[in-house]
């Protein structure tokens, strides 16, 4: 049972009953939990859990079960862009026991779905530190866009690269469309991988949208990307980062 | 064109239905062409009163609906038929506030209503057991389309984001004006809807996590009948 309301106004009517601003306040959380000597983190990463509830709930109940630090959303939390669903899914993964954060998708850009999105879980460019790894979460739904409104945002990267959080020594990148997919902006695919690799000692990319597993080394530069299937494929990826480096497996449920 | 056609559905709706052309006066020194009369039946009292020949495209109803999926509130107007106006077909204009994001809409309505019974509950009130129909709602902005943009891959999402089918079932009870004074307003219907939106219907047939309030929303409404 979804959020309980009695009244509908309209399926795009972007009214946002309970809580907002989820990726921040995980954020904070995060923050909280974490000091600066991380020695070692786990986090979960699912993504296209559009109009597939039943197997959302199942995912978190899967990841309950892991003992991960937190879990990163790539986006298409909605299949219409209407506004419920993006309340029954954040109250789905609001049953998640670790701080978790959503991404933009290219479904969640439709209607009112942009708005929507930004007001439960904020802007579609964020970052976040844990440890000595800066994650740098981007839209990548171009096709969505206009050409006024950069995506991906470049501007947004170099902000970020002038101002730099302290102690990062590694990035790890997530998005919900990768280089040479449907959605993505190719005439700037080569350009976007070698400003992402201006940052510091990028880890790996992450990404959604084809609904597949995937694993390749797209630009062929020894870096790597990982795609997550779709929430009905019953699979997601768990990596764990520490001053080794990283691991993954993929978790079946 | 867009623009031409929404300020022609704004005049028509500040015209008040029946305004123009002669008003008939029912029961009493009614005009012979312009009435039939049915035997009540148990189950209904409704009468057949209409307007005369080409007065027929006049409204015979103004309607204000709250919630609903077609807008926080809507108004219009709309025209019943059948041999006991059973039938129902109204137009409405509706608005969704801004809320929680950045833009408030408008929104239009073709809403068809069959309402089967009226069951009289004395001299002045009536009862309508059921009611039930569908209606096609037009969120009138840009933001939305009917058919995807040329930009998408043929057939990429699907589904319009515009257009959106409801269907509903509802109950009213219908208050009308003494037989023999001479008014404007024929009856007052207030009535209530259950209501889902086709996008809520997909979602739950596929998905047991979500229940009945999640498919369903409830509407109320008044229809201020004037034949």
């Amino acid at each position: 049972m979804g959020s309980c309301n009695a009244i509908d106004i309209h399926p795009y009517d972007c009214n946002i009953s309970g809580e907002q601003d989820i990726n921040r306040r995980h954020i904070q959380e995060l923050a909280g939990t974490f000091g600066k000597n991380v020695q070692e983190f786990r986090f979960a990463f699912i993504s296209d859990t559009q109009r597939w509830y039943d197997e959302t709930e199942d995912a978190v109940r899967s990841i309950n079960g892991k003992g991960v630090d937190f879990v990163i959303h790539g986006g298409d939390l909605s299949d219409f862009g209407g506004t419920k669903e993006f309340l029954w899914q954040r109250d789905i993964l609001n049953g998640l026991d670790m701080p978790w954060l959503a991404l933009l998708g290219n479904h969640d850009c439709l209607g009112s779905g942009e708005q929507a999105h930004s007001v439960v879980f904020g802007e579609p460019n964020f970052h976040f530190v844990v440890g000595d790894v800066l994650f740098v979460c981007l839209n990548t739904n171009a096709l969505e866009f206009d050409y006024s409104t950069p995506v991906p945002d470049f501007d947004f990267m170099a902000d970020l690269l002038a101002n730099m959080p302290k102690g990062v020594e590694r990035t790890i990148f997530v998005m919900h469309v990768r280089p040479y997919a449907d959605q993505f902006n190719n005439n700037v695919a080569v350009v976007f991988d070698h400003y992402t690799r201006e940052f510091p000692n990028v880890q790996f990319y992450l990404f959604g949208h084809e609904h597949t597993l995937m694993e390749t080394d797209l630009f062929e530069n020894g870096i790597m990307w990982y795609g997550t299937p779709s929430i009905n494929r019953r699979q997601y990826y768990i990596f764990t980062v520490n001053r080794e480096g990283y691991s993954y497996e993929v978790v079946d449920f | 064109m867009r623009l031409w056609i929404s300020s022609l559905l704004l005049c028509l709706m500040l015209l008040p239905a029946g305004a123009r052309g002669q008003r008939i006066n029912y029961i009493k020194g009614l005009p012979k062409d312009t009435v039939t009369v049915w035997k009540t039946r148990r189950l209904d009292k409704r009468q057949d009163v209409r307007y005369r020949g080409l007065n027929r495209i006049i409204p015979t109803h103004n309607v204000l609906q709250f919630a609903g999926n077609m807008g926080l509130v809507s108004l219009g107007f709309g025209w019943d038929y059948g041999c006991r106006g059973q039938w129902e077909t109204a137009v409405l204009l509706g608005y969704i506030p801004r809320n929680d994001g950045e833009k408030s809409y408008a929104t239009f309505t073709l809403k068809e209503t069959f309402i089967p019974w009226s069951i009289s509950l004395g001299e002045k009130v009536a009862f309508e057991p059921l009611s039930a129909g569908l209606y096609l709602n037009s969120i009138l902005s840009r933001d939305f389309w009917v058919r995807e943009p040329d930009k998408y891959p043929y057939g990429y999402y699907g589904f319009s984001t515009k257009i959106r089918l409801n269907l509903f079932v509802g109950e009213g009870i219908t208050l009308y004006t003494p037989s023999h004074k001479e008014s404007a307003i024929r009856s007052v219907t207030l009535f209530y809807e259950f209501g889902a939106t086709d996008l809520y219907v997909i979602s739950a047939a596929t998905n047991k996590y979500l229940g009945f309030w999640d498919l369903f929303g409830l509407s109320f409404g008044i229809k201020i009948k004037l034949v």
